[in-house]
């Protein structure tokens, strides 16, 4: 388990000497304080920003609770343009590897192929959520301050759920990277893929509950309080995350 | 990019301040941070007037494409000296 701990002290060690943890979390907090921001003064912009006079917005429209706007942050800002900043940030992992031929020096130390992946899994799920929880949380607090308050306990049990779809993207990533050996090509499959999980969890059917996008559905229960979610996509979603690893194992394995 | 500067003199800006404030302190801060390292290492990346242009005027997207792809294009020669 040593070869584990200093494969991924490295993988962050690697991070922070570019800046990652920085700008990453700059990024989410940008995205975060946006959204909010947006929903509260969308009158004031379309008067002095708009360009276009006439439109109004009826005053007497309902005013957005906190978990709605903390939900459309989330969905609606993390999840697409985040998503895809988060996988082109990680599309490297191990082709970069692979193409300096770093990955045939460590493989020929006596480290095994499967405490490599954990690494690789390990080091880029928590610059992720380093970053994503930054942003969440100033997100929050600007949710809070300025359309009224919200459970704390409930926003942290959704990001720890968020923090689970974080971990599959990650090993969707190391899986597809097993296949295709150019990093662009990587990040644009793995855009793909994840945006197709996150498109199919919205078909209100069984079948669909239980593929990966799933724990996403779960999340947002939380943020609604909704009290009849199914924790059963928590087992699937690891179970996911360890068909993915054990897959790519056995295609470097093999190559 | 928004090119028309005169817009900018109609808009209210007490009103407007309290709330774009947090919002371009960020921006600048990441794009501080993107030039700070592009001046570290203008020498080595590949056209790093083009990368210059991309991080001040792409809002928000062109420090992040510069700090993800820009800085591993690492020129292999140093025959073109001039670009």
């Amino acid at each position: 388990m040593t070869n584990f701990y200093t494969l991924t002290c490295t993988e962050l060690v690697e991070a922070a000497k570019e800046f990652k943890f920085i700008w990453l979390s700059l990024f989410f907090v940008i995205l975060g304080i946006t959204q909010p921001l947006i929903t509260k003064y969308m009158d004031v912009i379309l008067e002095n920003v708009g360009g276009a006079d006439g439109i109004t917005i009826d005053p007497n429209r309902p005013v957005p609770s906190s978990a709605e706007v903390l939900l459309s942050t989330i969905s609606g800002q993390f999840n697409q343009i985040g998503l895809i900043i988060l996988i082109i940030s990680f599309m490297g992992l191990i082709a970069a590897d692979r193409n300096s031929g770093m990955q045939d020096f460590i493989l020929t130390r006596p480290v095994s192929l499967r405490s490599y992946l954990l690494s690789k899994l390990m080091g880029h799920w928590v610059i992720s959520m380093f970053s994503i929880s930054i942003g969440a949380v100033v997100s929050y607090g600007y949710t809070i301050f300025l359309f009224g308050s919200f459970s704390f306990s409930n926003f942290f049990l959704f990001l720890l759920l968020y923090s689970l779809w974080i971990l599959f993207v990650v090993s969707l990533a190391i899986l597809i990277s097993t296949f295709v050996k150019s990093p662009i090509l990587i990040a644009v499959t793995t855009i793909a893929a994840s945006i197709f999980f996150i498109l199919i969890k919205g078909f209100n059917h069984f079948l669909f509950q239980l593929s990966p996008g799933g724990i996403l559905n779960l999340a947002e229960n939380q943020l609604l309080s909704v009290h009849d979610s199914n924790y059963f996509s928590i087992a699937t979603c690891v179970a996911f995350i360890l068909l993915n690893l054990s897959w790519a194992n056995m295609n470097l394995k093999k190559s | 990019m928004n090119t028309d500067m005169t817009v900018l003199l109609e808009i209210d800006w007490p009103q407007i301040l309290p709330f774009v404030l947090p919002i371009i302190l960020f921006n600048l801060l990441l794009i501080g941070v993107a030039l700070y390292d592009w001046f570290k290492r203008k020498d080595l990346i590949v056209s790093p007037y083009i990368w210059l242009v991309t991080i001040t005027l792409l809002q928000l997207l062109g420090p992040i494409l510069y700090l993800v792809i820009g800085r591993r294009m690492i020129r292999n020669d140093y025959s073109g000296e001039a670009s």
